[in-house]
């Protein structure tokens, strides 16, 4: 039996038209022999009526200041993939081929228990196959799964977190034993920037997984890292292609020599803050079990760090722009106690202006013989802007490209960053769009 | 779904036919937590300083010398007077060229290695890699440089280092991830 599994991202599925095309593409697989599989995402994008977004609205909108409850927005999140799955399944229905829609746990798909951000254990596809042998095509949900705990009575839904659809497809992909997986958006394929900075970057044919993977990592809405895991543990031929045109997409492979091409894309990131710590008032001796606290904390309110930097002078690092007023708020006012004896404490001040913790900490500590107040240094408006390409960073003089284009364009670099795939460089917002194109053309030029 | 939510569902019908299909369940996502470590020896770190102003075009020049010598540098950080990076041991030699050839002051330090914390989806998993950096400062090794990947988080740090470090983090996160 020749499976193909058919990714459906909320676009493909936000009107009637787009469910045609999208619809229409899986009628063709069919006709080529294949049994297809379909996979969607909710309908929409944020702001609209059916979209994640505006679901979760309806319970948090009930009294701010209350926080659902994990299992509960699991529970409304996986709504919008539900009411998508059947429309989805009666407008292949309409078009004269027999559909069924199925939720994550009715096609077999297992999870680990944590509500919001599930991994998945294992997929049974016995259902999914004998809707197969019917000629039935299955329409599942996306993002979700179910947990099964030996004391409940039946099972609890878990959804995948981000890149959650794209999850489920390669998943089902394997437990399936798919020709292929594809997961179709509304752009070409993987592109070498994105193309509202760079219109004319062009779509790669071919990617390793580990290079897509990278770039999602660094910004990239292409293919979720989780999804590319899963097919190159399975070998699944992964695809990524446009709803609406008849390109040919992007094939992603195992790690294969790709000649011709050395730069793999030019990426960004959102909105970041970049935190510095100046340690010079730090005693030696004390160092690292501060650095150890700073990062323990950090760790405790689950915060995304980029650009981590650990250097003679102090410590740096950004954080999403929507997690700032937390970190600044866990940091301010908080109180060090370093030496074993707790003779010297130091006490953190996270804004320019004393906040009035930071005063009555202050007052509080008077009596101790040795209180140091070390000061957070805090760069807001700040983005970051990624180089992939496996071969090309290996490249004697890259940093330096790097760095001379954008000297060159006056636009001020503040901290960089690298790993083995990929460099980044940390930039002011409103360079953004030029960073991009400027890197971009310079450095796909040069490859 | 097991056979007998199947005779109550709606394949009631298929199910005398002949179905060919995939048996039991096929494990998936790797499970959360660091699930390997990895060490790579051989590489120096150098520390550029007291660099003059302005410090970009500075930096620019000592880029583009080391380039020159056609070395390959990662792990590259600003410091406020300077910069640092690391190289392989094998071109120590050439940056040194390279850096005295600009008129700047270096320090460098040798049997550095470069341990890799594996663990899927980095990104997605908050706060991890704040752990991971909050772990091995704890275990008292030295950290030189850091860097992360979807998939892994990088440190340099000294030879001598390796093993606590490498202890620290199976203990942390290797137990979790079973």
């Amino acid at each position: 039996m020749k499976v193909r599994v058919m990714k459906f991202g909320g676009t493909s599925v936000r009107t009637p038209e787009a469910r045609m095309a999208a619809a229409l593409r899986v009628i063709s697989a069919k006709e080529q022999g294949y049994h297809p599989v379909v996979v969607v995402s909710a309908i929409g994008r944020k702001g609209e009526p059916y979209a994640t977004d505006t679901l979760l609205q309806l319970v948090q909108g009930i009294d701010p200041t209350v926080k659902p409850d994990a299992r509960e927005l699991d529970m409304i999140m996986a709504v919008g993939e539900i009411l998508s799955s059947v429309v989805f399944a009666q407008t292949l229905k309409s078009l004269g081929h027999p559909s069924m829609s199925f939720r994550g746990g009715q096609a077999g798909i297992r999870t680990d228990g944590v509500y919001g951000n599930a991994r998945i254990l294992g997929v049974n596809p016995q259902g999914l196959m004998e809707g197969l042998m019917r000629g039935v095509i299955p329409v599942v949900c996306g993002f979700q799964g179910v947990w099964t705990h030996g004391k409940l009575p039946g099972s609890e839904l878990n959804t995948l977190g981000r890149g959650g659809s794209d999850t489920t497809a390669a998943a089902l992909g394997a437990a399936l034993r798919a020709d292929a997986v594809e997961i179709y958006t509304d752009v070409d394929g993987v592109k070498t920037a994105d193309p509202d900075f760079v219109r004319e970057a062009p779509t790669l044919r071919r990617v390793t997984y580990d290079e897509v993977a990278e770039i999602a990592h660094l910004g990239a809405k292409v293919l979720h890292p989780r999804a590319a895991e899963i097919a190159m543990k399975f070998s699944i031929p992964l695809w990524v292609k446009n709803t609406f045109t008849d390109d040919s997409g992007t094939e992603i492979v195992a790690g294969v020599e790709l000649p011709g091409r050395r730069v793999t894309g030019v990426t960004h990131t959102g909105k970041l803050v970049y935190i510095q710590i100046d340690l010079a008032d730090v005693d030696p001796a004390h160092r690292s079990v501060f650095e150890a606290r700073v990062y323990e904390t950090l760790a405790r309110y689950h915060v995304n760090m980029y650009m981590t930097t650990l250097t003679s002078g102090g410590i740096g690092f950004a954080v999403p722009r929507e997690q700032f007023a937390e970190v600044q708020d866990m940091f301010d006012a908080l109180v060090m106690p370093v030496s074993t004896d707790k003779t010297t404490v130091y006490l953190v001040q996270s804004s320019d202006k004393e906040s009035k913790a930071f005063a009555t900490q202050s007052q509080l500590l008077s009596g101790l013989d040795d209180v140091r107040v070390v000061k957070l240094s805090v760069t807001e408006g700040c983005t970051m802007v990624s180089v992939v390409g496996k071969d090309y960073i290996q490249r004697p003089g890259v940093y330096l490209s790097v760095l001379q284009t954008l000297h060159d364009a006056q636009i001020p670099v503040l901290q960089t960053s690298d790993s083995d795939f990929s460099l980044s460089v940390l930039v002011p917002e409103s360079e953004l769009r030029r960073g991009v194109a400027l890197l971009h053309e310079k450095l796909t030029g040069d490859a | 779904m097991d056979q007998a939510s199947l005779e109550k569902g709606p394949f009631q019908r298929a199910l005398s036919e002949p179905v060919e299909m995939p048996t039991g369940e096929t494990e998936f996502e790797r499970p959360r937590g660091v699930h390997s470590i990895q060490v790579r020896e051989g590489y120096t770190n150098v520390r550029v300083h007291g660099l003059g102003e302005p410090l970009p075009e500075s930096r620019i020049k000592v880029l583009a010398s080391v380039a020159k010598q056609n070395v390959s540098l990662d792990f590259l950080k600003f410091t406020p007077d300077g910069l640092s990076f690391v190289v392989p041991d094998s071109d120590r030699e050439a940056v040194d060229k390279a850096v005295s050839e600009v008129g700047a002051k270096q320090e460098s330090k040798g049997d550095r290695c470069v341990v890799l914390a594996h663990a899927v989806n980095m990104r997605d998993e908050e706060g991890l890699i704040a752990r991971l950096v909050s772990t091995a400062i704890a275990s008292g090794t030295e950290i030189d440089h850091m860097g992360d990947m979807h998939d892994r988080v990088l440190f340099v740090v000294s030879k001598n280092d390796v093993e606590a470090l490498q202890s620290a983090l199976k203990a942390g996160f290797q137990e979790e991830a079973r």
